[in-house]
């Protein structure tokens, strides 16, 4: 696409919240509060925040698990006040939770992953080939029947993900669907999402690790229900005062870049990966 | 995975793993209604050899085929011991207090064992060989006519599907919480009947606790792909049996008739 | 009080088509003081260990030893057992299930034949180790609180015995970054207040801060044992078995790759911006 028809039409916003607020309790506490951010089609976002921030609460709207209480709130183009799309809205999206286990409705790969397509009214003759095609997008291919409960960690957690990809969502909403994992799982669930991004789906990214969100387009911070910051993964890192704030600890390279100028030794720029500091310092 | 508990499926593909669910389950309890009947020890032995090729046809590993029945060595030992001891007490061998060992009490205990043996291995066979899916479309079939008087079958189905799956993580997670109440001090292994008694409640609540949230968190998942009790999108076509699925039906119809009768 | 495995093996569900070995031959000596950091994949057998080491377990062959005696001699005290060592495992909060806080902290005290005025200075002394107000908590409902304040609860109620041992199962999985650095924090007091600490995680730049001493388990066996600068200059060798040696230490092998003249057993925050400033510029 080139650029002058890019400008004649823009991205769209495929999530659009204006001012929602979500409160649980009686007593009002908010756990959403007038909480405004859009996400494009096709872009990587990442919502941060410590624990109890409201970022589970907001990806709980997006795919109507939780209904809007006060505000505006459009997903996948539709209008998630509305009943009426409450199933589309939850066809077009697809969320992947923190632990694998709970996910599961089969002891057999295939049998969960057709779960989603026949809740949706997929004909029973196509679901063959979308759980082939799951599969190999999580790099599983020829896992249809091995049990879900023989596997590790990390491939539980991409056997979720391929079992929301078998609805074949435009929007995939990961809520801290690492936290459980070890290393090595986790490194294979921040690639396989990271190649669904690359194929084109919009990917929300739910996270309490500044180290998983280097790689977005854009990241939002959240701090009791509200939206902190939004903006660029290195507008947003490399503030390190920012973060304090939020209850997230800086990058390794931000922290060190920020101490070394403490010293009296100033980079040129702020970096926010180990790749970009070692540039810096072996100039 | 600690200590898996034993009928769990294992996937395979062999002629009995092929064979459709709701007949494989009809089968079974045709054959059960057989072996119920069967009144004599060489008639176990044809059963016995009948459950054998099954076991070789699906291919299941004696262990695994075997195992659930095996466990309840005990179990079947104090029922033998019952029955020889006060069953048939018209011609015992001899009678002490209120014991009176008889061979007729001897021949009952083996054919209640007999039973329950061969009852737990079948449905032994039918767990290892069918997915759990399967197992509870099969059910569901089963129960379809029900639907007619306004039964919500298919979602006894579900539910029963989802409990099946998380029979194993219960189970290792009711270990752990053992564990590590007992390593703060809790006496589970103590001979006390009391104290026994006392300390199932640090390790019931978490349980319990534990149970709740798995399964909220399972049903927002499976909210989430678009499962809903309120109407059901997807119309399930039963696929018609095949002609492997009549003669399996045929075959064991027949067995148990002819125990049946004789 | 050392804890001796002495070539202790393990097997799950022996007899059985299930059976799985998790130990083969592991000796290992935890001494007083120590803090310990076990590592290794998933499955490697850490959990088993920690387990054979608290007692939890029996051990297929080999024995264990608490103070040079026998923990599984069928004479050997398991309350003194319990009381010396503490285990908080994987997502601890799970196992609070008294109605008020005071009660399930104290959950652990029931068979010692203290008095009630220790008991109580026992459970206050727990709480506040975790970071918490004896009196505003006491008769609060411990599921009231939060994720990370839960955990904190629940070990509370491992501490409140007052154990010279404190073994730990990834005590920080799923915690946010700050309550990780707080409770990490607080693991450091309670080691310099000399408790023995045996923890495993996955987390090998808190491992590197904090642990002496690093155990890497593989496949049921001893991978590497040995101080932390040491286990972790190997950054290649534990990199090609899946075990990672943190942020740090890959940020030093970055700069030693570029030339930089940066010890390898650089593995520590701090050692790392002194070794940087200190060679700047180069």
């Amino acid at each position: 696409m080139s650029d002058a028809i890019k400008a004649e039409n823009p991205v769209p916003d495929i999530v659009k919240a204006e001012n929602l607020v979500h409160s649980y309790a009686e007593d009002g506490r908010r756990s959403l509060d007038s909480l405004s951010l859009s996400v494009k089609q096709g872009e990587f976002l990442a919502i941060l925040g410590h624990n109890g921030s409201g970022k589970t609460t907001l990806a709980r709207h997006l795919n109507v698990l939780l209904e809007v209480q006060q505000g505006e709130l459009t997903v996948a183009f539709l209008n998630a006040k509305d009943p009426a799309n409450v199933w589309r809205i939850r066809e077009k999206t697809g969320m992947v939770f923190q632990n694998p286990e709970n996910q599961f409705v089969s002891f057999v790969v295939e049998e969960d992953l057709s779960f989603g397509p026949r809740n949706f009214g997929v004909p029973e003759a196509e679901i063959p080939a979308r759980v082939r095609r799951a599969l190999a997008a999580v790099d599983m291919s020829g896992y249809e029947k091995r049990s879900t409960h023989l596997l590790s960690g990390g491939q539980k957690q991409r056997i979720a993900i391929a079992g929301v990809l078998t609805v074949e969502p435009d929007i995939l909403i990961f809520d801290e669907v690492t936290s459980m994992l070890d290393p090595a799982g986790r490194k294979e669930v921040r690639d396989t999402i990271a190649r669904l991004h690359e194929k084109g789906k919009t990917v929300i990214m739910i996270s309490h690790d500044i180290g998983e969100a280097v790689g977005a387009d854009r990241a939002a911070i959240l701090n009791s229900g509200r939206l902190l910051a939004v903006g660029t993964p290195r507008e947003l890192f490399t503030d390190p005062e920012l973060l304090h704030r939020a209850g997230l600890t800086p990058p390794l390279p931000v922290r060190l870049y920020h101490d070394l100028r403490g010293r009296g030794i100033r980079l040129s720029y702020c970096p926010i990966t180990c790749g970009e500091l070692e540039e810096l310092l072996c100039r | 995975m600690k200590q898996l508990p034993v009928g769990l499926y294992q996937p395979g593909s062999s002629v009995i793993h092929r064979l459709d669910g709701s007949a494989k389950l009809l089968c079974l309890f045709i054959l059960l209604a057989g072996v119920v009947h069967t009144a004599s020890l060489p008639g176990y032995g044809i059963w016995a050899a009948f459950t054998v090729c099954l076991i070789r046809l699906a291919h299941i590993p004696p262990g695994t085929a075997f195992g659930s029945a095996a466990r309840l060595k005990w179990f079947f030992g104090v029922i033998l011991l019952m029955n020889l001891c006060f069953y048939g007490p018209e011609h015992p061998w001899m009678r002490w207090w209120i014991f009176c060992p008889s061979y007729e009490g001897l021949i009952q205990g083996i054919h209640v064992v007999a039973r329950v043996f061969l009852l737990l291995v079948l449905s032994n066979v039918l767990m290892v060989s069918t997915a759990p899916l399967a197992m509870t479309d099969a059910m569901e079939r089963l129960l379809s006519p029900l639907r007619l008087i306004g039964v919500p079958t298919d979602l006894a189905a579900m539910i029963l599907s989802v409990a099946v799956q998380f029979i194993p993580t219960f189970f290792e997670e009711t270990d752990n919480i053992r564990k590590a109440q007992t390593a703060r001090g809790a006496r589970f292994d103590s001979p006390k009947l009391w104290e026994k008694a006392k300390a199932v409640l640090p390790l019931l609540v978490p349980v319990f606790l534990a149970a709740f949230q798995r399964a909220d968190e399972l049903s927002l998942a499976m909210e989430a792909r678009g499962y809903r009790t309120d109407r059901r999108v997807w119309k399930k076509k039963y696929p018609p049996y095949q002609a492997a699925d009549w003669l399996a039906l045929l075959l064991c119809a027949a067995l148990a008739a002819a125990f049946i009768i004789i | 009080m050392p804890i001796e495995l002495r070539e202790v093996s393990y097997t799950y569900a022996p007899g059985t088509p299930y059976a799985a070995q998790a130990l083969k031959k592991i000796s290992l000596i935890v001494r007083d003081g120590e803090f310990v950091g076990i590592m290794g994949r998933t499955g490697c057998g850490k959990s088993t260990l920690i387990q054979l080491a608290a007692g939890l377990l029996t051990p297929s062959a080999g024995q264990v030893f608490l103070d040079g005696e026998d923990i599984n001699e069928r004479h050997f005290d398991r309350n003194r057992l319990r009381q010396k060592v503490g285990v908080v495992f994987q997502f601890p909060e799970i196992q609070l299930f008294e109605t008020t806080v005071e009660k399930d902290t104290a959950f652990g005290l029931k068979y010692l034949d203290w008095s009630g005025e220790k008991k109580q200075a026992a459970v206050r002394r727990a709480l506040e180790w975790m970071g918490f107000d004896f009196e505003a908590v006491r008769n609060r409902s411990p599921f009231g609180f939060s994720g990370g304040e839960k955990r904190r609860l629940a070990i509370a109620g491992v501490l409140a015995v007052m154990p010279k041992f404190l073994i730990l199962d990834e005590p920080t999985a799923g915690l946010d970054p700050l309550s990780r650095e707080a409770f990490l924090e607080l693991l450091r007091k309670l080691h310099q207040g000399g408790m023995t600490v045996l923890m495993i995680s996955h987390d090998a730049d808190a491992l590197a801060e904090y642990a002496g001493r690093i155990v890497i388990l593989k496949e049921g066996m001893l991978f590497r044992d040995g101080p932390a600068a040491e286990v972790f200059s190997d950054q290649e060798g534990l990199k090609e078995n899946g075990i990672s040696a943190g942020q740090v230490r890959e940020m030093t092998e970055r700069l030693r790759r570029r030339g930089w003249e940066i010890p390898c057993g650089t593995i520590r925050y701090g050692q790392l911006l002194e070794e940087i400033a200190g060679r700047w510029p180069r």
